[in-house]
């Protein structure tokens, strides 16, 4: 069932966010959500995860179900180890040790942290926390994936090389996807949909479609270019 | 770091040395046991006193009454200063009783005490209500400077409540807890033996100290004022260790 918003309305004080607004978001696809600071992008995402209550207008297709959320920073606890992390946030989906070991260990290997599972988030560098919080996002057993810029605070390098362990680990497991994102690059690296959010009250001021396998979008590509323009244009526009 | 370590093991016993250095030559200035002892004559009543059965009778009395009362305001402090830190109307309620209890002068504290309790109840509640705000605050400023970032992580992921007071809430009240369990210890038993040089007790350091004062005994209240620094010290040192071992826990 695809997960959506209907008719969503909300607004803090008298500032409108939403208003009558709707979105789909299809079944196991990237879809990126750009557009400029205050556009209610996170606000959205809060929805979604149930942190926020909209005024009025529902969430379809979820069901109340709990969602896997990345954050922008890695959001661990520093008195717990990785392990400890994992197990804090999995307990309830695996009460068995065994089985909730062995999940840790699985998503550890992929993001090659499997000897980093002692290690507390003090003795990690800034890129390998950020791996954690992406395997713990993946672990968490839900339908849909929010993902709040999490490759904002990272340099260049980091970034392209965390984005391409994020599509590994999802090619595997591909999970219905929302993510945020100010970075029109990060968006046609990420998506398979990109929605560009107007100022307030949000609308989707234009969609675009990218069906480039992943592979090959690090390389030159005509249509991706013309999505690139088109993408900055829109965001400039906007903000001027 | 190494360095400045090392230097301070030797610096500790000098400061000592100098310490024990000027009271003498002060003492020998003054020239008068009954108004400041000797070292000697004070390590001297001190060696006479750790003989006797009442010297450690009194030493455990003490240390009873303070670490009862202590105990009393931890647990009273914890558990006001979670709900005031959880609820607006708990904090609202109970500020006029920790500004009373933080405001009052300690000689009304210490005579209404006497009125109300028993001699040896006295210095227990004097201590309970000297260290209850202190305890209240820090757990209280423990509560509201918890990761809001690591709560919101954690509701989104269904974490339940207890899992969340336990891995999230205790972990990060905790520094304050001990930093206030440290101030509160060092201040109760100096109220503990306030009290008891009032209330008068059978076995106490606040009524051994005020005998000795009263037969102008000065180095015997400087041997038992002594008793009470090294107490003090011995606790002091206990928090630390529980602190370093809740640390190393991680």
């Amino acid at each position: 069932m695809t997960v959506a918003v209907q008719r969503l309305t909300k607004s803090f004080g008298t500032l409108s966010v939403f208003q009558d607004f709707n979105l789909e978001f299809p079944c196991n696809q990237i879809t990126c959500i750009l557009g400029p600071s205050g556009a209610g992008k996170t606000t959205l995402l809060n929805i979604l995860s149930g942190l926020l209550v909209p005024d009025s207008g529902q969430v379809l297709g979820l069901d109340g179900e709990a969602v896997s959320y990345l954050f922008q920073e890695p959001r661990l606890l520093p008195w717990k180890s990785v392990r400890g992390n994992f197990d804090f946030v999995l307990a309830t989906a695996y009460p068995d040790m065994e089985e909730r070991t062995a999940v840790v260990e699985a998503y550890l290997k992929l993001v090659e942290l499997a000897d980093f599972a002692e290690y507390y988030p003090a003795q990690l560098s800034g890129g390998m926390k950020q791996r954690v919080a992406i395997a713990r996002a993946f672990a968490y057993p839900s339908k849909i994936l929010l993902m709040d810029e999490p490759f904002k605070a990272l340099d260049m390098q980091l970034k392209y090389s965390l984005m391409a362990d994020f599509i590994e680990l999802w090619q595997e497991d591909k999970r219905t996807v929302v993510c945020v994102t100010h970075d029109p690059e990060e968006a046609l690296y990420l998506g398979d949909r990109i929605c560009v959010f107007s100022s307030l009250p949000a609308r989707v001021h234009k969609e675009f479609s990218i069906d480039l396998p992943r592979e090959s979008r690090k390389h030159h590509d005509q249509r991706l270019s013309d999505i690139r323009l088109k993408l900055l244009n829109l965001l400039l526009g906007e903000t001027s | 770091m190494k360095d400045s370590t090392t230097r301070d093991k030797y610096l500790r016993p000098a400061t000592l040395l100098i310490l024990l250095g000027v009271w003498h030559v002060a003492s020998a200035l003054v020239n008068s046991e009954i108004l400041l002892p000797s070292p000697a004559a004070t390590l001297k009543r001190l060696g006479e006193l750790v003989v006797t059965e009442t010297f450690w009778l009194a030493v455990m009395s003490t240390l009873r009454r303070g670490l009862t009362g202590f105990a009393l305001s931890l647990l009273v402090g914890l558990f006001c200063g979670l709900l005031a830190g959880f609820n607006q109307i708990a904090k609202v309620l109970m500020q006029p009783f920790v500004l009373l209890s933080r405001s009052t002068p300690l000689m009304s504290i210490i005579l209404l005490a006497l009125i109300w309790f028993r001699s040896d109840q006295v210095p227990v509640f004097v201590a309970f209500l000297v260290c209850f705000p202190v305890i209240f605050g820090n757990v209280f400023a423990g509560v509201k400077n918890v990761d809001n970032s690591l709560l919101e992580m954690a509701r989104v992921h269904r974490v339940g409540w207890w899992a969340t007071i336990t891995g999230v809430y205790l972990p990060s009240i905790a520094p304050y807890i001990l930093a206030g369990a440290s101030t509160a210890m060092g201040l109760g038993l100096k109220v503990v033996v306030a009290a008891e040089a009032l209330s008068q007790p059978k076995l106490a350091i606040g009524t051994r100290m005020q005998v000795e004062r009263m037969y102008l005994e000065t180095a015997g209240l400087f041997a038992w004022t002594i008793t009470a620094l090294f107490l003090s010290w011995l606790l002091e040192y206990g928090i630390r260790w529980v602190e370093k071992r809740v640390r190393g826990s991680g």
